[in-house]
């Protein structure tokens, strides 16, 4: 479904992506692990438009969306949240997920009616019209993922959705993720919490320092030397 | 055709002319590349400095080029305390809070002046009068004004480059939080540039006055040029600001010959109007580099290759 | 468990009553019946300064709608305005065109400079748009000095409209009702912009460009949109401007103290709310007209540093403006008068 290729991007002297090569098969979950620095932050921002890579292309069901603009590829079927949440602070959750409800075409009712079915998919915990900027890290964790999924993606792109979260609140969460699996969205996860991405993942990439240092199953990657290397050494 | 020596005395005329908008901009280019806050206000400063040094001159006695000498520390102080007390609160707001905090010390400096000293023109009457410099005759007073600026820009230079605080300065500038972890105080730093920033206006102010006569809206006229001559020459870069002046300054020069005084003005906004349109289409680089170093890297990275 | 944010489908009638029921709903409607009425007790002074509020009000209302909403720095929204005035005066004096060609051409010209501007200046920081607007401001000022034989230069035009036009205007109470009606259009419009899908990228925008983008939003065409809307307004009051004053001026109309103004008023008033700059016109024009032509002089410099002052320390320590601030004035007017069925 997506394909990067040779990806790399250089801030100055530092390679943050350097040559990744990777597919996302469509509708399984797909992991991304690495330590921290490891680029994976840097490869979403390259996929979704908000860095130009140094080098390299990126092609989502068969077309280069390489040069795009983020809200381009947002309109293409990619969504994506951010690692730390980008709440709309003086809007009301209801109208922070209307924002990316009204893309096609749709009137206001229509939207606001979206928006509040989204919020009960992913299982949002409290009233849809406070403000954004009163909401507790849970309830803005659901609402990042909210807001994405508004957009109908078909490929959603989540940087660290459960990080922060207590164990009670993250297997919730977890539960939302793998609905939304069940209901057609591809997902490529980012994730630290190691027995979310293994228990949730078809696949799982490892990136290290730019690179990627192997991919496979979940149970591959756990009994693959270099990973229990790169991870025990940090 | 145009005869050659007119041609000469326009570019000798717009280049000492140039190097005071410099003088000028250069506080400005420096508030504005190390702290991302544009200071509206940076040209009523810059009229309170003139008042100055006029009153330096009518009430001591003292030539305005030599005022700058007590004017400058002065201003060092005044910026230092206006940081504290109106930027520091808002440092982290959004834009338009710095926006509106200058654009109310605009009204407050310039209804000061306009209640206690009024609106008729100050010019100082120090006793300089024309030269000739490479057989075009000059006034005197824009001869040292553009060494003044020469000087000032190299005085920068130095600090910025050669001292400690110069080097908190430009590592803040680059990246505040990197520079905190190595230990620079980013509030100290904001202190003290923007009191280095208001003590250039401090060094402008006795220049300008020597040259042109102040009233309490003269900064207005200025401060828009400054802002061209620093969107052209790039942020924090001193020989860039020093530069672009020129630029303006001939370009001014050489309008104000050939059409009229009065057209200079649209021309350099459009200039300033085209450098964003290049910018934003990607043809110029970032958007805090300066127009003449971007165009020397592209002109040393071809020479390389 | 979860309340969902109110998406009634309740009759729009019964929507009305409804708001028309609460306390400040009926407080509103009577402030508007007796506005209404003023024009049979009100002097002629009054309605004058009525008069210039609703068109200031406009060019505020405008102004929020790129400003407040869009949180994109306009400073030189005058420019819009100077387009309007002086297409109004030219074409109508010099070229014997109707008052509504006039305007609309003033519109157009206004729009397609927003767009001239906003494009390349969008998709750079903050800070360069509003610089850019200030050099728009400013170099037309010049450039109407410069062609003072075609404009009227430094001294400005007198305009004379058809005289039908100018009967209707000349009456205070029937110029009046006009600016009344038009400036009540403006806030239906800017009300109607915050609930579509213009006002919600432009709030988005304005929170969290990045976050916009991701969500699809076209971040550099909304603005243009937004700022193409706050620059017909503005060129509108401008161009109705012409034929009230009769008269425009290169400093009135392309003014850089009126570009911040229209910021101050909203910011006074409340940035991003729709009643934020209706407020703030209210409560800063007659203050205005009372330090410049009452006070006047060197006591109105003297105001304006208190003014300054006060600008500063709003900054500094209610940036939120006048409607947050006295919103609780409307919750005790709810809780404490009665309901109306
Ligand atoms: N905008 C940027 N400018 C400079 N360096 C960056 C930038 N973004 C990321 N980096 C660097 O790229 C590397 C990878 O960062 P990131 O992608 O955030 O890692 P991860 O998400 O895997 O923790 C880090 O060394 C980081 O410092
Ligand atoms: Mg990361």
């Amino acid at each position: 479904m997506l394909k990067t290729e040779n990806l790399t991007k250089r801030f100055g002297s530092v390679v943050a992506v350097d040559d990744v090569s990777i597919e996302i098969p469509e509708g399984e979950i797909t992991g991304l692990i690495g330590p921290n620095g490891a680029g994976k932050t840097t490869l979403f921002n390259l996929i979704t438009g908000f860095y130009t890579p140094s080098n390299g292309t990126v092609t989502y069901k068969g077309e280069d969306i390489t040069n795009l603009a983020p809200h381009e590829i947002s309109k293409k079927g990619v969504s994506r949240t951010f690692q730390v949440p980008k709440p709309l602070n003086q809007l009301s959750v209801t109208e922070n997920v209307v924002v990316g409800a009204l893309g096609e075409g749709k009137g206001r009712q229509a939207a606001m009616e979206k928006a509040n079915d989204t919020l009960d998919r992913v299982n949002f915990q409290g009233d849809y019209s406070m403000t954004a900027n009163s909401l507790n890290v849970g309830q803005l964790k659901r609402l990042e993922i909210a807001k994405a999924v508004a957009t109908d993606p078909d490929l959603l792109m989540l940087d660290e959705a459960v990080a922060g979260l207590n164990p009670d609140e993250r297997g919730k969460l977890v539960n939302v993720i793998e609905k939304l699996n069940d209901q057609g969205i591809t997902i490529l996860m980012v994730e630290h919490v190691m027995e979310v991405v293994m228990g949730l993942s078809n696949r799982v990439i490892v990136l290290d320092e730019g690179k990627v240092l192997t991919e496979g199953t979940p149970k591959e990657v756990q009994n693959d030397d270099e990973v229990i290397e790169v991870y025990l050494g940090t | 055709m145009v005869q050659a020596d007119i041609l000469s005395q326009i570019i000798l005329y717009g280049v000492l002319t140039g190097g005071v908008y410099a003088l000028v901009a250069m506080g400005l280019s420096l508030i504005f590349g190390v702290m991302d806050v544009v200071n509206f206000a940076h040209g009523a400063y810059l009229m309170l400095a003139m008042y100055s040094s006029y009153f330096a001159w009518q009430i001591l006695g003292l030539d305005p080029f030599l005022s700058i000498l007590l004017v400058a520390p002065a201003f060092f102080v005044f910026g230092v305390i206006s940081e504290r007390l109106i930027i520091h609160p808002i440092i982290d707001e959004p834009d338009f809070a710095q926006i509106f905090a200058t654009v109310g010390l605009i009204w407050v400096f310039e209804n000061f002046a306009h209640y206690f000293i009024g609106t008729d023109p100050k010019g100082i009457e120090a006793g300089y009068g024309g030269m000739s410099l490479l057989g075009v005759p000059v006034q005197e007073v824009r001869v040292y004004g553009f060494v003044i600026a020469l000087l000032t820009a190299l005085g920068m230079y130095l600090l910025l480059e050669k001292t400690k605080i110069g080097l908190a300065i430009r590592a803040t500038a680059q990246d505040k939080e990197a520079a905190e972890l190595m230990g620079m105080s980013s509030e100290v730093v904001y202190m003290v540039t923007f009191g280095l920033g208001i003590a250039l206006v401090g060094v402008a102010g006795p220049v300008m006055a020597s040259i042109y006569s102040t009233t309490p809206t003269v900064g207005a006229n200025y401060v828009l040029i400054a802002f061209v001559v620093v969107v052209l020459g790039g942020l924090g870069d001193v020989f860039g600001v020093l530069w672009a002046g020129m630029l303006i300054g001939i370009v001014d020069a050489a309008v104000a010959f050939f059409y009229e005084p009065t057209l200079s003005a649209p021309v350099y906004y459009t200039i300033f109007i085209a450098v964003l349109v290049l910018r934003a289409t990607g043809h110029l680089g970032g958007s805090d580099e300066g127009l003449l170093s971007r165009i020397a890297n592209i002109a040393s990275s071809n020479e390389s290759s | 468990m979860s309340q969902k944010q109110q998406t009634s489908t309740d009759s729009i009638a019964g929507k009305i009553t409804k708001a028309v029921g609460k306390p400040s709903g009926y407080l509103s409607l009577l402030v508007f019946l007796v506005a209404l009425a003023l024009p049979l007790f009100a002097t002629n002074y009054i309605l004058h300064i009525l008069i210039l509020v609703f068109i200031t009000g406009i060019g505020a209302i405008a102004w929020n709608i790129i400003g407040g909403y869009g949180g994109q720095f306009a400073l030189g929204n005058a420019v819009f305005y100077g387009f309007g005035a002086y297409s109004v005066a030219l074409l109508v004096n010099n070229y014997g065109q109707s008052f509504f060609v006039a305007l609309a051409v003033g519109i157009i010209l206004s729009v397609l400079l927003a767009v001239l501007v906003g494009y390349p200046t969008f998709t750079l920081s903050g800070h360069y748009f509003a610089l850019a607007t200030i050099a728009v401001v400013e170099g037309m000022l010049y450039l109407v000095l410069f062609f003072g034989d075609f404009t009227g230069g430094a001294i400005g035009q007198s305009v004379t409209p058809a005289s039908w036009l100018a009967d209707l205007v000349g009456n205070r109470v029937i110029a009046f009702y006009i600016f009344f009606a038009i400036f009540g259009l403006c806030i239906l419009i800017s009300t109607w912009v915050r609930y579509s899908k213009l006002g919600y990228y432009l709030l988005a925008i304005r929170e969290d460009q990045d976050a916009a983008a991701a969500l699809g939003v076209n971040t550099t065409r909304y603005k243009i949109y937004g700022f193409a809307l706050s620059a017909a307004m503005t060129a509108l009051a401008g161009g109705m401007y012409a034929v009230y004053g009769t008269y425009v001026s290169p400093s009135g109309a392309f003014s850089l103290d009126l570009s911040i103004q229209y910021a101050l008023i909203t910011l006074i008033g409340g940035m991003g709310t729709i009643i934020g700059p209706i407020v703030g016109t209210l409560f800063m024009v007659p203050i205005q007209q009372y330090v410049t032509t009452v006070l006047g002089g060197n006591l109105g410099s003297l105001a304006y540093i208190g003014y300054g002052v006060i600008l500063i320390v709003v900054i500094i320590y209610a940036p939120e403006g006048l409607v947050t601030r006295l919103s609780f004035v409307r919750e005790w007017i709810d809780n404490t008068l009665p309901e109306v069925k």
